[in-house]
């Protein structure tokens, strides 16, 4: 009776809420559209170029009982402005800054792994605890972390680099957005819930919510292999699965848009010639994503409902475990090169900034991407090699794995070359653009080795392999991540970063990153497998190692926290758009033009001339004008 | 080295020409003020990432016992069931076999609690662990007519504390901090401030 109460009091609620916003709107709602005297939506339809080609943004029709029509002239202020948004910048922004605090949240569980295997035994964590913690440090670098701060720099600067007012769907990109917060409760809810159920232990008799102790941290590794998966008794388990539907579902939505808004939103003057290596990376990954991760949403249903609903598809009396492999991998391995993609396209952005040159061979570099992208789908087998599949399957995926270093080694040589005989400054970006070509070679040539299916016989589940696709992961992602928030700093926040702590804990991160994953390529080299919780005690001194590598890279994250913080708050304020000089070596690009505009309107209207005029003067003059820039410099 | 490789006369003066500008921009760069602080704030975080780890480490040492956290090993109890499909196949492995009443009260206690448990779980409270070695290689124990078989999940080991690690790795964290951060600090309150601002 109660519960039916209570179900009739939520409903009176939502209900009473409805209309009191549906009142609210209509109490504030604008004035009625322009009448057709000239006014901006008039012009509008008269000018047939743009109204053609302009979309409806996914708007809902301009009718003045909503506030969401395209006549909406301000922003909500404060947090209503955050829930509520559909601009891309600001989505943006809301991408990276959740995709930071899942980075951040993942590169704990992997410092406390570190500081587990710090001594052979497992007793600072439980086996189980570091189970959990390799499962959840995966699960949320890839999916929570990675694809977000990059889709969040997409949403940021995609339409800027093409020209375009917004993304082609803005409301589709916030629901994409707010699918994130619940995939991350989801995914990562059973420890929160486990704490959670401790502490109100405190208070409630513990056989009372004891349903809440059933919920634990899920151990089964990020890829969830069968027939694990299917036996374990946790239920997080299967919100672990929903939450990385959710997740998947966000990643089609976003992908779909990124691919109409560069199809269908280019401005005129931005050719498919002119695009920018950053938006060519982002297309391509948005088509990989789009087949790849409507793949996993269909294997994760079939997870749970044999799981839940006594089906078979991965049952040993059915499809087979096996089967979960090939299908996980199909996913999988794209998957790598989903996160990777635009951390390319941000090398081949940044580094010819810095380098002074152009970047060399740029249509190479294009191909190139779109070859790993049609490639990336035929290599998923070499992550199963030792399980016993046919060995014809296995060399005709042994020979594409080794055929797809070919487009990354072609993008390795472009970026080297340009640098070569280039007038380099080593900024924070460049200082990480080359210690991420250093890291690539590395881990793309262990990466070579590793696709020969003896070798791989050899070190599959050995720390070779987790040194080997760190190497490559760190190099590309998140020094890539790193370096652009620094050069696009300025942009974001119209404020300049700390330049010496910046180069600073440039060198630390790639200091960091050499000794941890090159000890881990030794460890694995000797044999130590992956994945335990203790280990025998000679190879304690290379684990040592490891982790005060790790602790480095840790140090280097806090910093570069600090100097985002920091300079956000207090960093010097931006007059002058051209603060990489940027205007010398012939590329300033469309989103520092962006900025320049933007900077010029805001001065212009603050009815500050004199620096409205400074920044129409010639890129020679403005080099000595302004004492910010020197300082940026 | 042989007597006809070393370099006298005009090739050693050729030579120290040659290498000239690459020594001076080493001269240089050695007594440069900002290599030289960026030197003291890296070695400053090496000290300081080696710290953290052992105090963490000696720190939980000291108060693991006192709290609880170690020493309990957790045993998992499959239900009949999962019991036959990990005692099936063709060719089953041999487990060691053991009666209920075989195990201790402490073991016995847990046994029934694990069953209980919806992760099939439990530590093993108490000092009268007889059956760790069997519990470790997996062993089958015969309750009321069924089989459960039960496995060690977790050894919950104590870490050995070292008298000196605790003590020594939190100077170390002083030590490293305080190389961080000494440049700067020398560059807003120290009298040479100025000098290289």
């Amino acid at each position: 009776m109660s519960e039916v109460l209570v179900g009739i009091a939520a409903v009176g609620f939502v209900l009473a809420v409805l209309v009191w916003r549906i009142h609210a709107n209509r109490k504030t709602a604008p004035p009625a559209p322009p009448q057709p005297d000239g006014g901006e939506r008039e012009r509008r339809e008269r000018d047939p170029r743009r109204s053609a080609k302009r979309s409806d943004g996914g708007y809902l029709p301009e009718n003045p009982t909503t506030e969401a029509g395209t006549e909406t002239e301000e922003k909500s202020a404060g947090l209503a402005r955050w829930l509520t948004t559909v601009d891309h910048k600001d989505i943006g922004i809301m991408y990276i800054v959740f995709g930071a605090i899942a980075g951040l949240w993942g590169g704990t569980d992997a410092m406390m792994i570190r500081t587990e295997l710090l001594t052979p035994e497992a007793d600072l964590w439980t086996a189980g605890t570091y189970n959990a913690l390799f499962t959840t440090h995966g699960l949320t670098m890839l999916i929570l972390f990675v694809t977000p701060v990059f889709f969040g720099l997409a949403n940021y600067f995609l339409p800027i680099l093409i020209g375009a007012d917004d993304l082609a769907f803005p409301r589709l990109n916030a629901l994409g957005f707010w699918l994130l917060p619940p995939a991350l409760i989801f995914i990562r809810g059973g420890l929160v819930i486990n704490v959670f159920a401790k502490f109100l232990a405190v208070w409630v008799p513990a056989d009372a919510i004891d349903f809440l102790f059933a919920i634990q941290p899920p151990e089964i590794g990020w890829y969830m292999y069968a027939p694990l998966s299917l036996q374990s008794g946790n239920p997080q388990v299967d919100f672990l699965l929903l939450g990385l539907h959710l997740s998947g579902i966000a990643t089609v939505l976003a992908s779909i848009n990124f691919i109409v808004t560069v199809f269908a939103e280019r401005d005129e003057e931005v050719s498919w010639a002119d695009i920018d290596l950053f938006t060519w990376t982002l297309v391509t990954t948005a088509g990989i994503a789009l087949l790849a991760f409507s793949l996993l949403g269909s294997a994760i249903l079939m997870l749970l409902l044999d799981r839940n609903f006594g089906t078979t598809f991965f049952a040993l009396e059915g499809g087979g475990p096996i089967l979960w492999q090939h299908i996980f991998w199909f996913w999988g391995h794209p998957e790598v090169y989903i996160i990777v993609l635009p951390g390319f396209g941000l090398m081949s952005t940044i580094l010819p900034k810095f380098a002074g040159r152009t970047l060399f061979g740029r249509k190479y570099v294009i191909y190139s991407t779109f070859a790993i992208g049609v490639l990336s789908f035929g290599v998923w087998a070499h992550h199963m090699f030792s399980t016993g599949i046919d060995p014809r399957i296995r060399a005709s995926f042994m020979a594409v794995s080794l055929a797809i270093a070919i487009p990354s080694a072609i993008k390795e040589f472009n970026w080297i070359t340009t640098i070569w005989k280039g007038r380099v400054r080593l900024t924070a970006p460049m200082i990480f653009c080359i210690g991420g070509l250093s890291t690539f070679v590395i881990g793309g040539i262990t990466g070579v080795f590793l696709a020969s299916i003896p070798v791989d016989l050899l070190y599959h589940d050995t720390y070779y392999v987790v040194g080997h696709f760190h190497m490559i992961l760190m190099g590309i992602i998140p020094f890539m991540m790193m370096a652009a928030s620094y050069y696009w700093f300025p942009i974001l926040t119209e404020r300049m970063y700390d330049q010496p702590l910046a180069r600073f804990q440039a060198v630390l991160m790639v200091v960091g990153v050499i000794v941890t994953f090159g000890a881990m390529l030794i460890t694995g080299a000797l044999g130590l497998p992956r994945r335990y919780a203790s280990y025998p005690a000679e190879f304690a001194p290379l684990m040592e190692i490891t982790t005060i590598g790790a602790y480095v890279i840790g140090i280097s994250v806090l910093l570069w926290v600090w100097n985002m913080l920091k300079s956000y708050f207090w960093g010097s304020r931006i007059t002058e758009a051209d603060v990489w000089d940027l205007k010398e070596v012939g590329q300033f690009t469309r989103e520092w033009q962006h900025f320049e505009e933007q900077l010029r309107e805001r001065y212009a209207a603050d009815g500050s001339g004199e620096q409205a005029e400074g920044l129409r003067t010639s890129p020679d003059e403005q080099g000595e004008s302004n004492s910010t820039r020197e300082g940026a410099k | 080295m042989s007597g006809d490789d070393e370099l006298e006369g005009s090739d050693e003066k050729d030579l120290r020409e040659h290498f000239a500008p690459v020594a001076r921009s080493l001269r240089r760069a050695v007594t440069s003020r900002t290599i030289q602080v960026y030197t003291i704030a890296f070695v400053g975080v090496v000290v300081l990432a080696a710290s953290i780890g052992p105090t963490i480490v000696g720190g939980y040492a000291l108060v693991q016992e006192d709290f609880g956290l170690c020493s309990d090993p957790s045993i998992e109890v499959l239900s009949p069931e999962d019991t036959e499909a990990v005692d099936a196949g063709a060719e089953p492995p041999e487990f060691e076999r053991l009666d209920f009443a075989e195990l201790t009260t402490a073991e016995q206690r847990a046994f029934r609690a694990a069953l209980d448990e919806t992760s099939n779980e439990h530590p093993i409270e108490g000092e009268n662990v007889e059956h760790l070695a069997a519990f470790r290689e997996g062993v089958l124990v015969e309750d009321q007519g069924t089989e459960h078989y039960v496995t060690i999940t977790s050894s919950n080991e104590c870490v050995p504390a070292g008298a000196v690690r605790f003590p020594l790795s939190v100077a170390g964290l002083l030590i490293g901090s305080g190389m961080i951060v000494a440049p700067e600090l020398q560059r807003r309150f120290g009298r040479t401030g100025e000098q290289y601002r």
